[in-house]
């Protein structure tokens, strides 16, 4: 091949790429558009307000609020990712402790396949256990479904923080005696700190988005705020699911006022996970 | 401890506080929840689930009677199917269906279930045709109906279409028509396969009649399926050249058209006042007068029900309750709700849902009674 | 054995937690969906009729859907998500890269509800008016684009919005292997007067594993997907092959019918047969290219 030719097709190559790049990135920048051009009037209109008021009806002539959504979501989103977190901690740690048995192996491989399980039948489930044995949709049926879609999350971004902790720290602690349950919290958890911490904040927001794992378990309730763990309750996306299905103007509006809200809550975390991973280049 | 560890765990507690104190506020309050808590006693709540189609009114007077009461009333609008299951289930107090149980169902539940008939509504058809003016309304026979649902007649500007609209014929489009149904299990589906099995049996038989059934206009490409009377009016509304069916009240707070539909008489008609009355004088001497009678024959004999005012496409809305609850207070507010349905709310109904006549509204006293303890 | 060791064994309880979720829930799914597929046989697979009226169930127009817009969304994101890692791992100056990068991993977080909610309202309107016409206009004689288009709401629209909502993913798995090629192997290629392009075939050759691996990941995730098809696909049960026409996938048929499945003898068996083909292909995919990375890893670190 010339050098011309090379040169030539070297540039086509790039402008494509370019080009592929741009084209990938431009429909996500729409959708933050979108969603702030859509979502700010009402959260502009009604302010705080907006987080305090109940949903609209479809009578209704102001738009309303979504204070039973918001509740709902960080209620069970914390549920959800305190349990996930927890229990990938441990199961890293064991795994990390004796990464040379077979059983963690098989561990590691299963749970890193439930990657895998689309999350409406994470919902299923707990449909026909959870929530037919309550006796109706509630806010703890709906973390446990939560807490079963974020667990791979949780144990991806967990044992990858403990695995980044050397061996040398963890044969030094036991060499000066410490106790294997010391050595867990003070050398892995000591040392993995920051990374622990974005763990945690990257499963609640994993928590924070899922929709389907609440579609059969959650409820949705809209005249009261909280009613209670045992009760229906009510989440943000669940709510931007149903109302974009709908064909009354004032719930889109509040459909979007919550998608751009649900976006700043989500945000949030990654700015604070930003911070940490700065903290840690330095 | 460094600098940056410290930094990384205010920020933790910070975010974990923020979430606390949000949570706190919100379930305190300033006066904004409309159940006043204390952390000590827990509102009553009665969960219900069903019909989209008599939804927004269901979810108006759960917001008045949640107010006045101070019973948290929740309704999820999941349609008949969903709502039945959920009662048999028993993950919900109150289910709504717009079909009352068929004879099979009636039989097994007798005694145990009450069916109350609550809301009065109409099925109307609602299209998207941007070329017809806003204020005419297109004339439709159940034949015809039949046809365009089946997928035989496949453009808007058909010759049997336009035999009917002759005002309009030359702005009908040679588009064709996207037909809008139910994608889940839907009481106002098998009221209208219900209709037009009864208008045009030779078309539409007794096989496409049902709650969800097996749509042949899927088959060929031009059907599109709405989740909830909710979801069919949005397509419609977003789709041009479609057509479907919703409840009135859908199509009146949308804005949108609504067909005028032949009757047995042959006079095409819009639902009113007047045209829904007329249907219901078809079966007000039929119905059972207790909410523990069979209703199975009711709905089909208002369908295409004869007089030259009536409305071919009219149905009861039901309120399934069982007649006894093991939690008293649950069997008392549920009582209270239907009472206040019955009697304040009928004050208080949307467009597009119609009076009860006060026959039916004795039957719904009747479960209040059983309800509160009587029989 | 000391204290804190004994109680290090109590660990093993908690670390098999997360395996029982997973075994109990295949074991639901499968002793459920069983009598569907012995009462049916292969109908239920070849079947489009779906009609409780008459008691006949066939899933062919769901696992139609799931594969034609899992595909699309493959098709989607995989020339996007190579060309950013390309952008951010070489192409872009320091600056701007990490920009990309940052912007990249902030989308990745974004709730799959948001992407539904713009394709369905935004996006698929835009496509309707321009892309799909234009299709059926000029390229009807490809049965892909043989139909009409009478909405945005169709196969193509969400297979489109899936592969978007999975570019962030795809993107960070590709540049987080981009990275950790040796830089030896592309200082050597440039030292010996290799253009870019032809660096970039040579570390797509190194890293197709990778690749194949973020397929099928990319795959597994889009099987699953739910919200996102339910806003723009249209719900109509057909099993086309045509793009352009509206269709449905096993989740979303899920959304629309599980809750009243429970009173039609026959429907709860025959949607969780659909879900448990979908599990299991997708579980499949998961693992295999779960196990592809690690064993590409290993490679590369030797």
């Amino acid at each position: 091949m010339g050098r011309s030719t090379r040169k030539a097709i070297n540039l086509l190559v790039i402008a494509v790429i370019v080009a592929l790049g741009v084209l990938g990135l431009l429909p996500l920048i729409w959708l933050l558009y979108s969603t702030a051009v859509n979502g700010l009037p009402p959260l502009l209109e009604k302010g705080l307000s907006f987080i305090t008021d109940l949903p609209p009806t479809p009578m209704s002539t102001d738009i309303g609020g979504i204070a039973p959504a918001l509740v709902g979501t960080l209620i069970s989103s914390s549920i959800a990712t305190l349990l996930a977190v927890v229990s990938a901690v441990i199961s890293s740690l064991f795994t990390r402790e004796y990464m040379y048995s077979r059983i963690s192996g098989f561990i590691e491989a299963v749970v890193r396949s439930f990657n895998g399980i689309p999350t409406i039948i994470v919902s299923m489930y707990v449909y026909t256990t959870v929530v037919l044995w309550m006796g109706e949709p509630n806010v703890v049926a709906a973390s446990i479904a939560l807490l079963i879609a974020v667990l791979p999350t949780a144990h991806y971004y967990l044992s990858s923080a403990l695995r980044s902790v050397e061996e040398r720290y963890r044969e030094a602690a036991l060499s000066l005696g410490f106790r294997r349950i010391h050595v867990l919290r003070y050398v892995y958890l000591g040392v993995a700190r920051r990374q622990v911490a974005s763990g945690i904040l990257m499963t609640f927001i994993r928590a924070v988005g899922e929709t389907a794992p609440l579609l059969f378990t959650m409820g949705f309730l809209t005249n009261s705020v909280f009613q209670g763990l045992n009760r229906p309750g009510n989440a943000i996306s669940l709510l931007i699911f149903i109302y974009a299905l709908s064909p009354y103007t004032n719930y889109h509006t509040v459909a979007w006022g919550a998608a751009l809200l649900l976006l700043i809550l989500v945000l949030i975390p990654v700015l604070l996970i930003e911070v940490l991973v700065k903290e840690a280049r330095k | 401890m460094g600098p940056t560890q410290k930094k990384v765990i205010v920020a933790v507690v910070a975010l974990a506080v923020a979430i606390a104190l949000t949570s706190y506020y919100l379930i305190q309050g300033p006066g904004r929840s409309t159940v006043t808590q204390s952390p000590v006693k827990q509102a009553i709540t009665i969960s219900g689930a069903g019909a989209s189609f008599p939804a927004p009114q269901i979810l108006e007077w759960a917001r008045e009677f949640t107010k006045k009461t101070g019973i948290v009333v929740t309704y999820s609008s999941i349609g008949s199917g969903a709502g039945r299951a959920m009662l048999f289930n028993r993950t919900v107090v109150f289910a709504c269906s717009d079909p009352p149980l068929d004879k099979k169902l009636y039989s097994e539940h007798q005694g145990k279930i009450l069916q109350v008939p609550w809301i009065l509504g109409a099925v109307v058809i609602t299209y998207n045709v941007p070329e017809i003016p806003r204020d005419v309304s297109l004339n439709f026979t159940g034949m015809i109906l039949a046809l365009i649902f089946k997928g035989e007649i496949s453009k808007w500007n058909d010759a049997r279409i336009k035999e009917v609209n002759p005002r309009v014929a030359h702005l009908l489009p040679d588009k064709e028509i996207v037909v809008v149904h139910r994608s889940d299990s839907s009481g106002t589906t098998r009221v209208l396969t219900g209709y037009l099995n009864k208008a045009a049996p030779d078309v539409w038989g007794k096989d496409l009649v049902g709650f969800t059934i097996d749509w042949p206009i899927d088959r060929i490409g031009r059907g599109l399926g709405g989740k909830g009377n909710e979801g069919v009016a949005k397509l419609i509304n977003t789709t041009s050249y479609s057509i479907g069916y919703v409840e009135a009240s859908y199509a009146l707070t949308a804005g949108m058209p609504m067909a005028k539909i032949m009757n047995r008489d042959g006079y095409f008609v819009l639902p009113t006042e007047e045209s829904v009355m007329s249907a219901v004088e078809n079966v007000v001497d039929k119905i059972p007068d207790s909410p523990l009678g069979d209703f199975s024959d009711v709905m089909d004999a208002m369908l295409d029900a004869s007089g030259p005012k009536t409305y071919p496409i009219v149905t009861f809305s039901y309120v399934f309750v069982y007649s006894s609850y093991e939690d008293g207070d649950v069997a008392k507010a549920l009582s209270d709700f239907i009472y206040y349905a019955l009697t304040e709310g009928q004050n208080k109904l949307i467009p597009g849902y119609y009076r009860l006549p006060s026959k039916v509204v004795d039957i719904g006293l009747k479960a209040v009674n059983i309800l509160r303890g009587g029989s | 054995m000391r204290k804190g060791d004994r109680a290090f064994y109590l660990l093993l309880v908690p670390s098999l937690f997360s395996s029982a979720i997973l075994m109990l829930i295949l074991i639901h799914v499968t002793t459920v969906s069983l009598p569907a597929f012995v009462d049916r046989g292969l109908s239920l697979l070849t079947s489009v009729m779906w009609s409780p009226p008459t008691q006949d169930y066939g899933l062919l127009p769901a696992l139609v859907g799931t594969i034609l817009t899992s595909l699309i969304s493959i098709v989607v994101v995989t020339p996007i998500s190579l060309s950013i890692m390309f952008l951010v791992g070489d192409l872009l100056p320091r600056g701007l890269s990490r920009v990309f990068h940052r912007l990249v991993e902030v989308m990745g977080a974004l709730p799959t509800v948001i992407y539904g909610l713009w394709g369905g309202f935004t996006l698929s309107r835009f496509l309707h008016g321009t892309v799909y016409t234009w299709l059926h206009d000029y390229l009807s004689y490809i049965p892909l684009f043989s139909c009409r288009p009478l909405s945005g709401q169709n196969i193509l629209t969400a297979g489109v919005v899936l592969g978007i909502s999975m570019i962030p993913y795809a993107s960070s798995l590709l540049i987080e292997g981009y990275r950790a090629i040796p830089s030896r192997y592309i200082e050597t290629a440039y030292s010996l007067g290799f253009y870019r392009f032809e660096t970039y075939g040579l570390v797509t050759s190194i890293m197709k594993p990778l690749l194949i691996a973020s397929i099928m990941l990319s795959m597994s995730r889009a099987l699953g997907e739910t919200t996102i098809v339910a806003l723009t696909i249209g719900n109509a049960y057909v099993a086309s092959p045509c793009l352009l026409s509206p269709g449905i996938t096993v989740s979303a048929w899920i959304v629309s019918q599980f809750e009243s499945a429970f009173i039609y003898p026959g429907a709860l068996p025959a949607l969780y047969a659909g879900a448990l083909l979908v599990m299991v292909l997708s579980l499949l995919l998961s693992f295999l290219g779960i196990m592809l990375i690690s064993k590409w890893r290993g490679v590369i670190y030797g």
